[in-house]
């Protein structure tokens, strides 16, 4: 079901009603169960295709079950391998193409996420930090959660519990809650069929004329066009992930449920570990948590004078982290080395230039304009390019260019969407600044109710506008592949 | 939950009223005040002409969704063709010889006769049938009408699919979602939308087009000539005429510059379509420039070709020809194939007495 549907508005009155009609938190909890079954089932074309993933829901659940009772290391590091097998077993990943595929066609929707959420439940039953035992109804309502189901934000299941367990009587939101919540579902629609369909728009017809560019077309033209689909595609994806994150968000706050911010302004990040602290911040923080920090932790107890290494184990386990994170985006090898080589060198260069110039020094650079743009532009041109990865096959490239070639063109390209992209962000800086203005106007609680609805209705036409007028479908959501 | 519900239908509400009030506001700005329709404003960006704003958009915009005022007519002659025939055949010039009938020019700049064809689709899915045999279409045809769909749309949409496509009209290649006599309901709703996106062309678009044209004839290619006070003083530059050869044979997709069958068979289609429908058609052969004409292969091949196919439209029957071809001189067009403001006038009424004379 798509959340730009109209069955997903139908299906959203449909579970509001029933959510705000039930009363006790048995009721509760079975109501929330059926509504996310529904959602749930709605992916699925047949029920041998929902198998699979309801087989690895409920090994899942015995894991974590079995971490509660057997808190032992062992137990855990089978518990974890065994979940990681079984998701890369049904996502195919290659390191697993050896194995015998299924013989029948099966859905993975949200699985990733679902992952997500099992090694959180996995670990922190293990460590204490979750001391309830956790019922099936719960397990599958919290890792099924029709809202969170398809790209999170990844909740914690402390907080997923503490709202979700404490609803024995139907909501209470004020006006303000209610408008706040329409206006970010509305914002996230504009997002999804305005500007995500303008841009992907945009890369398709750049995109195109980046394929029919034949070998040996000079490095200027591929780069101008590549560049402006990389850039394109980038835009793309914020807005759809934005988008689509505003809609989550606003529907959570009607159905009851505060839930974490997963952007906050990624493009005002000024490098690309910056980046990573606002863009995806519920991904970000769960890797840091589950990923980086036992890695680091363990490579500290491996590497003999760690005190002596700490800079090299910190910049080993962002290069780890990334990879991951880049190989867990698309199997494509090279995202994940651009990631992992971004974060290792925006560390080296963060205590290089500490060193080079002084904090003091630093302070002062940091707090220039013309530098933070300049920062600004590189870290999202980066960016971008890596993204490329995510449309572009590399063997398409490595097949009709030189490896001097690619690097050449990597560099040039970074330089100018780099500056492009700086001089863009001037422009964004100023449109944000009077954007915010407008907005802490038009939001003001002290508007009159005329003017809010005025405000909301306004975007209510410019998403009636924006799907009428293309003639492309509403792009799908990309992290749903994912 | 109360709350919910309140903020839900206020919001519908306030929407509803919204639109009414821009849908009532439409009809202060775009009253309909004409009773014809004309594809010209595609062509202000070549002359000092004041553009005219259509709500319902302009060129192939205006085809698909200003048609509806062919139903309100008794007798329509509609005029369709590329950007040739929009300049050459002024409506309200030919409208001075015919009192039986409205003449309408729904030519589509840069069009192949596949697109024409859509036109005349669209043309007669918009009249009413019991009067289908007072509709009589005018088809331009020159050499350049006759460009393969391959060339002239590598992504397998035409202009006019694609304005069909929009806002709903169609689910997806001429499958329309309203019956004939419904879709004229479904435009007049969509008037707020419409003239939003009037409003965006006319402060955004327009100025942004004739910029992008400005320079690229201006720098770009040696078409200065075209950007004149006065179309009627042109003359053709030599690097000109080298250009539109090269170009010509590029556009045209063809190693040996010959011109394929493919388009001569959609006219035939297009006869055979107005004519089961019980309407009329005459093939107007277009002149070019002399200069072109002497030099183009593609002209030769249109030439050599054309006779078989012209049988072909008199055998089907109720088709005219008009033969146009040499009527003028090298001095009469601004570029190879456009005819300067005064040869309109020319053109124009030179059809407007032939169709007199067929009791219009």
């Amino acid at each position: 079901m798509s959340f730009t549907s109209f069955h997903f508005g139908l299906f959203v009155i449909i579970s509001f009603i029933a959510n705000n009609y039930c009363r006790g938190k048995t009721t509760y909890g079975l109501v929330a169960f059926l509504i996310n079954l529904a959602f749930f089932s709605s992916f699925f074309d047949t029920l041998l295709g929902a198998v699979p993933i309801v087989i690895f829901l409920i090994t899942a659940y015995f894991l974590v079950v079995l971490s509660f009772y057997i808190k032992k290391p062992f137990v855990l590091f089978i518990s974890l391998f065994a979940v990681m097998m079984i998701f890369s077993y049904l996502k195919k990943y290659t390191f697993v193409s050896w194995s015998p595929e299924l013989p029948f066609v099966y859905t993975v929707i949200g699985m990733s996420y679902i992952l997500f959420r099992v090694i959180h439940l996995i670990v922190d039953v293990y460590e204490g930090s979750i001391k309830d035992k956790i019922g099936f109804i719960d397990f599958i309502n919290y890792c099924c959660f029709f809202l969170v189901l398809v790209s999170g934000p990844i909740v914690r299941y402390q907080d997923f519990s503490l709202q979700y367990l404490s609803k024995e009587s139907s909501l209470l939101l004020s006006r303000e809650d209610v408008v706040g919540a329409f206006s970010r579902i509305l914002t996230g629609y504009i997002k999804i069929v305005g500007l995500s369909a303008l841009f992907i728009f945009l890369f398709s017809t750049f995109n195109q004329e980046y394929w029919q560019l034949k070998v040996g077309t000079g490095g200027k033209v591929v780069a101008v066009w590549f560049g402006y689909a990389s850039v394109t595609y980038f835009f793309h994806l914020y807005f759809n992930f934005t988008g689509y994150m505003d809609v989550v968000i606003g529907l959570g706050i009607l159905f009851g449920y505060r839930l974490p911010e997963n952007f906050n302004k990624p493009l005002l990040a000024s490098s690309f570990l910056e980046f990573w602290t606002r863009w995806h911040i519920t991904l970000s923080e769960w890797f840091r948590t589950y990923f980086f920090n036992p890695l680091v932790k363990w490579l500290n107890g491996v590497v003999k004078d760690s005190n002596k290494h700490v800079v090299s184990i910190g910049i080993l386990g962002y290069f780890a982290t990334f990879l991951v994170i880049g190989y867990w985006h698309t199997p494509s090898i090279c995202l994940a080395i651009l990631l992992g080589v971004g974060a290792a060198v925006n560390k080296i260069f963060q205590g290089f230039s500490k060193q080079i110039f002084g904090k003091k020094r630093m302070k002062r650079l940091n707090g220039n304009d013309f530098f933070n743009y300049i920062c600004r532009g590189l870290t999202i041109s980066y960016l971008a390019i890596s993204i490329a990865f995510l449309w572009m096959d590399y063997r398409e490239i490595y097949f009709k260019y030189s490896f001097v070639w690619i690097a050449v063109s990597f560099f040039m390209i970074w330089a100018v969407v780099g500056a492009v992209s700086a001089m863009a962000m001037v422009i964004y800086d100023k449109l944000a600044r009077f954007a915010n203005r407008f907005h802490l106007v038009i939001e003001n609680q002290s508007l009159s109710c005329m003017a809010t609805n005025a405000w909301l209705v306004s975007k209510l036409f410019i998403i009636l506008y924006a799907s009428l007028i293309t003639i492309n479908p509403t792009p799908a959501f990309i992290y749903m592949g994912f | 939950m109360r709350i919910v519900a309140k903020q839900l239908f206020v919001l519908i509400f306030s929407f509803a009223l919204l639109y009414a009030v821009i849908w009532c506001f439409t009809y202060i700005v775009y009253p309909t005040t004409r009773n014809y329709l004309d594809t010209y404003q595609d062509a202000v960006y070549f002359s000092n002409d004041k553009p005219e704003y259509y709500l319902y958009g302009r060129g192939a915009g205006l085809v698909v969704r200003g048609r509806g005022l062919l139903a309100e007519n008794v007798s329509n002659i509609v005029v369709t063709g590329a950007s040739t025939s929009v300049e050459g055949f002024r409506p309200p010039v030919m409208q001075k010889y015919i009192t039986n009938g409205i003449v309408h020019n729904l030519s589509i700049g840069a069009s192949n006769m596949t697109q024409v064809g859509q036109v005349v689709d669209l043309v007669l899915e918009a009249t009413p049938e019991d009067k289908r045999n007072n509709l009589h279409f005018i088809v331009g045809v020159s050499y350049v009408l006759l460009r393969p769909d391959s060339e002239m749309w590598p992504g397998g949409v035409t202009n006019v699919e694609t304005e069909m496509l929009k806002y709903g009209m169609y689910k997806s290649k001429g499958e329309s979602r309203f019956r004939s006599a419904h879709y004229k309901y479904f435009i007049s709703f969509l008037r707020p939308i419409l003239i939003v996106d009037e409003l965006f062309r006319r402060v955004v678009t327009d100025h942004l087009f004739k910029t992008i044209w400005y320079i690229n004839n201006k720098w770009l290619r040696p078409m200065q000539f075209l950007i004149s006070d006065n179309l009627n003083r042109v003359s053709v530059s030599e690097e000109y005429k080298v250009y539109v050869d090269r170009e010509m044979h590029r556009r045209m997709g063809s190693v040996n510059d010959e011109i394929g069958d493919e388009q001569f068979e959609r006219l035939i289609d297009i006869s055979k379509k107005v004519h089961q429908s019980s309407a009329k058609l005459t093939v107007v052969d277009l002149p070019l420039a002399k200069w072109h004409m002497l030099k183009s292969k593609h002209f030769a091949s249109y030439q050599k070709n054309k006779m078989h196919f012209f049988e072909r439209l008199k055998e089907i029957g109720t088709v005219n020809i008009i033969d146009m071809q040499y009527m003028n001189n090298d001095d009469d067009f601004y570029d190879f194939a456009h005819p300067k403001p005064q040869t309109s006038v020319q053109w124009s009424s030179y059809l407007g007495e032939i169709l007199s004379k067929m009791k219009y």
